[in-house]
């Protein structure tokens, strides 16, 4: 599967694909293996016991285990055959619950309680990803941690002469673009439905037999100490 | 903070690895949290006959294809068993200077910053391993004005393209693999 997304430079936008690069190091093959075979990772029961410890006493902690449900203990838990659900401190599931966001500042106080929204992926929407302001490679690569990296391709010779053209550009002026969704173009970008909001640059290379690349540096932390 | 030395030009640069810099130190952290009025409710599982379980009440356990839990296991990489390396506290890992457009193609999982270490600016391509593991990680290290940094993670291979692209250099799966992470942050930094 690949991702598409829609991009627009100087009054020209296009649908193009969003590819993955190979790692350059493939990651080896992990088996873990006893003298019986080969060992599998499974959810098993442990039973514990939904218990409030403040309303248990030294007594009841000496004569029982009122922490321990034994019932299910080492029965495995097949995912399939579990459904996930809320439940208070008294131990009811409850049907009609809200789902909040609390923002905390660095020191852990409160800083805002809002809805919990979902978010859609933003790439290939109607309004196509801006090119936005030029920045300096070196500023931008050192002051920025990048979490991936995603390429930009053509699939057409238009598609070709349009990108093969931007990576020039960027490369000429040392410079990497950010990007940016939305109407103003000043939106984090967001690949998958429920996925993360990235702050995204647009770093361009070309090489004189007609070759480009153009990465997409996906970035959500900048390279700093905390303050 | 634990003492970690490096190699570069035949010299020592030895420095202390600082507590690892997650974008929760810098802007905060943002919590998804299931209330009922000003009660906040756990998460639990229903099981097929009914019952309510906590979700502490379900561990990741690693069993033997006859059902007995793992006690000491083999781990082999690519079908061999190997031996585990030393670490970065252990083993002094080379510096070798690598240019700045090596970041372009490098994501980054873990920051470190690192106290004290004497190198001129530049970005300098090493390993990292925090554990003796069989594997090592890539890392790099840039030196900066504001601090010098371990960079660990993983390079990619982002071939130039013409006319023809190469799709086989390009990994079949999705290319949102990697945008595994769940959470928000704060852009004000933007």
């Amino acid at each position: 599967m690949t991702t598409t997304i829609h991009l627009e430079y100087e009054g020209k936008a296009a649908r193009l694909p969003l590819q993955s690069p190979k790692r350059n190091k493939v990651a080896p093959a992990i088996q873990r293996r006893t003298t019986a075979g080969a060992v599998n990772n499974v959810r098993i029961f442990n039973a514990a016991r939904r218990v409030d410890p403040k309303s248990l006493s030294p007594e009841d902690v000496a004569s029982g285990d009122p922490e321990l449900d034994l019932s299910m203990a080492g029965t495995l838990a097949d995912s399939d055959l579990l459904s996930t659900a809320f439940v208070d401190k008294a131990g009811t599931v409850v049907r009609d619950f809200e789902e909040i966001e609390v923002v905390l500042k660095p020191d852990g106080t409160e800083k805002e309680r809002r809805p919990r929204t979902d978010r859609c992926a933003n790439v290939n929407d109607v309004r196509p990803i801006k090119v936005g302001k030029f920045m300096p490679v070196e500023e931008a690569l050192t002051s920025f941690v990048f979490r991936g990296v995603y390429q930009v391709v053509h699939e057409d010779g238009l598609g070709h002469e349009f990108l093969r053209g931007l990576a020039e550009k960027l490369e000429k002026e040392k410079s990497v673009a950010v990007l940016g969704a939305g109407q103003k173009g000043n939106q984090p970008l967001v690949l998958v439905d429920g996925g993360s909001p990235y702050r995204a640059f647009l770093y361009g290379e070309s090489a004189k037999e007609g070759t480009y690349r153009l990465l997409i540096l996906l970035s959500n932390q900048e390279l700093k100490l905390p303050a | 903070m634990p003492a970690i030395t490096f190699t570069f030009g035949g010299k020592t640069v030895s420095c202390e690895l600082a507590r690892k810099v997650t974008k929760d130190d810098l802007y905060g952290t943002l919590k998804k949290l299931t209330i009922k009025g000003t009660e906040v409710l756990s998460r639990g599982y229903l099981t097929a006959d009914g019952r309510c379980v906590p979700a502490s009440a379900i561990s990741n356990s690693r069993l033997d294809p006859e059902g007995s839990p793992v006690d000491k296991e083999e781990i082999l990489y690519d079908g061999t068993s190997r031996e585990p390396l030393p670490s970065s506290f252990e083993e002094a890992a080379p510096l070798e200077t690598a240019p700045l457009k090596a970041l372009a193609s490098f994501c980054v999982t873990d920051v470190y910053p690192l106290e004290g270490a004497t190198l001129k600016k530049g970005l300098y391509l090493t390993w990292f391993s925090y554990r003796k593991s069989p594997e090592r990680k890539e890392a790099f290290v840039l030196a900066k004005d504001g601090g010098t940094f371990l960079l660990v993670g993983y390079a990619k291979n982002s071939p130039f393209v013409g006319k023809i692209v190469p799709y086989e250099l390009f990994d079949a799966e999705s290319a949102t693999g990697g945008d595994e992470e769940d959470e928000e942050m704060n852009f004000a930094m933007m």
